[in-house]
């Protein structure tokens, strides 16, 4: 089914000036989100550069810091009472972004917001062929991730960066029917993330989806799907960044599932997503002086389900089960960190640019939208408020 | 042949990652990971705490008070403080004092849910009510020179886990015994 679709395909020719003209007006979105930032910054706060990057480094940003530069605790940790220790922070942003710390001798702030800005750069660029010849939502995608509201993943040295990377490279192989690579960008994704190892998903519905457009029958499926060799190989290749990371923490710690335990410790523990989203929605609604941030967060999850349905409906099947799939487990952990949650998700924004793109008017509005959202979420994560924490 | 090679080759690296997921699942850890991590029975996690104290001066634990005083005796089990104090956390909070003289410890305590809180201090049944109350309780001089002193606060009923509020302690005093 896939040689079909590359028969059909135009022959493609590698155009060296627009890729460099498309980069270059990528770099220069994401030097406009900086220097939207850093006006936001000295709107709140007032300083330099170096203590806009400071300030920037907000929440988890000094676990990262610390595991990136001294590397895993082999011991719950008693600097703080509750036990908070770092191998709820998977390792592959923290190993790339200390790497790059020790390389240049730069600041963990100034190394680590490199590798986020060209994570997202690369990100962005690299997505063009998930939008065809909708080069409108190409673009709107870009400034999404580098400008608007969830730019602050550039600076907040984060995991996001990476993740919403891989996330594109993953969907890219999928794309090109490339199960075995998308397998390998699945290994990365489960070292970078827990719902990284849930892109498993995406490749096996993804490879259903495939039979069924070459004329599989629903009868046939279930044996092609469990007969394809390289759809078996990506599969298993998924886990092996989470798998790796447990073996670590078991020969470190004595513990595979310390990343899991150790969430108790941040008041995390996993339940019914609908359980707790009721129990949140319940609670405040409709508007009783109750309302809060976790009732907003609440209807923020519910408008990122009416995405994915979106998506599904779009014929973007496999994108859709994998955002659902991290949104349901991040969800029944908590509604803490949904927005960040689902900022981290690179098809929601993919869809989001897609259905902003499809009126002018929705495109142009979008712009302003951005601009204030981008400013406003910085200013937000500097001042230390928890709506993106 | 060939054609099963790829199958031999998935089914080895299928049988690698369930010897890895095997082998990784099984914990090997101390009695304190277990105790606060696996069977989540305590959130105390003992760190170093010197026990020396100064007889005599209270110790306040609101947010205003000197808390190197309060962490040279804090062994495990106690919340960052408040305005009004610093809570016990689950079933088990233990002090470290270092004495050659017995001594009494006076705690000044509430308890943080809606009814009282039953706490165990050196062998003493203690009901702390909902509003700030002393309580006295004498503390013999150890052979060894030191009490590790354990404030176990009853399991509330309903209650699961281990990171629970037990008592509010507003400020710890010792004073050598008359």
């Amino acid at each position: 089914m896939s040689n079909a679709t590359l028969a059909a395909a135009p022959p493609h020719r590698l155009d060296l000036q627009a890729i460099a003209r498309t980069w270059l007006l990528l770099i220069l979105l994401a030097l406009l989100g900086t220097a939207l930032r850093y006006g936001a910054f000295l709107l709140v706060r007032g300083g330099d550069f170096s203590s806009f990057l400071d300030a920037m480094c907000q929440f988890d940003c000094g676990w990262y810091r610390g595991l990136a530069l001294n590397g895993y605790a082999t011991g719950i940790a008693t600097s703080n009472w509750a036990g908070q220790t770092n191998w709820a922070f998977f390792p592959a942003y923290p190993l790339l972004a200390g790497t790059v710390t020790r390389l240049t001798g730069f600041s963990w702030t100034l190394a680590a917001g490199l590798v986020s800005t060209v994570a997202l750069l690369a990100a962005a660029a690299l997505s063009a062929p998930v939008f065809g010849s909708n080069r409108r939502a190409f673009w709107l995608f870009a400034f999404l991730l580098l400008v608007g509201p969830f730019g602050w993943f550039a600076t907040a040295t984060y995991s996001e960066s990476l993740f919403i990377l891989l996330t594109v490279l993953g969907f890219l192989a999928l794309h090109r029917s490339g199960y075995v690579a998308a397998g390998f960008w699945g290994a990365l994704l489960s070292a970078t993330r827990v719902t990284g190892v849930l892109f498993a998903v995406a490749i096996a519905v993804q490879a259903a989806v495939d039979y069924r457009r070459s004329g599989t029958s629903w009868q046939e499926l279930p044996r092609r799907l469990l007969t394809d060799r390289r759809l078996w190989l990506s599969l298993l290749l998924v886990p092996l960044g989470l798998l790796a990371y447990m073996v670590y923490l078991r020969f470190t710690v004595g513990d595979g599932l310390a990343f899991a335990r150790i969430q108790q410790t941040w008041f995390r523990s996993l339940q019914n997503p609908f359980a707790v989203w009721w129990g949140v929605v319940s609670n405040g609604w409709p508007f009783k002086p109750g309302w809060g941030l976790l009732n907003t967060l609440a209807l923020l999850v519910a408008l990122a389900t009416w995405l994915i349905i979106g998506m599904a409906r779009a014929g973007r099947v496999a994108m859709a089960a994998f955002c659902l799939a991290a949104l349901l487990l991040s969800v029944g952990s908590g509604l803490g960190s949904s927005l960040r949650f689902i900022g981290g998700l690179a098809p929601v924004t993919i869809f989001l640019a897609e259905a902003l793109a499809s009126r002018r008017w929705l495109t142009w509005a979008t712009i302003p939208v951005g601009l204030v959202l981008g400013a406003a979420f910085a200013a937000d994560w500097m001042l230390g408020d928890t709506l993106l924490a | 042949m060939n054609r099963f090679l790829p199958i031999l080759g998935i089914a080895t690296i299928l049988i690698a990652e369930a010897a890895a997921f095997a082998y990784a699942i099984i914990p090997d850890v101390s009695p304190t990971y277990r105790a606060v991590l696996i069977d989540r029975t305590t959130a105390c996690i003992p760190k170093p705490a010197s026990g020396t104290f100064r007889s005599g001066t209270p110790i306040v634990l609101d947010r205003s008070g000197d808390r190197a005083a309060f962490d040279a005796l804090n062994v495990c089990g106690f919340a960052d403080p408040r305005s009004d104090g610093t809570a016990t956390i689950g079933p088990e909070a233990r002090l470290r004092l270092r004495h050659s003289t017995p001594v009494t410890l006076t705690i000044e305590a509430r308890s943080v849910s809606d009814g009282p809180r039953i706490v165990n201090v050196a062998g003493r049944r203690i009901e702390v009510p909902q509003d700030f109350t002393a309580v006295t309780v004498p503390l013999a001089a150890p052979p060894d020179g030191v009490t590790e002193l354990e404030l176990r606060t009853e399991t509330p009923e309903g209650t699961t886990g281990a990171r629970w509020r037990g008592i509010l302690i507003r400020s710890l005093r010792i004073d050598a015994a008359q």
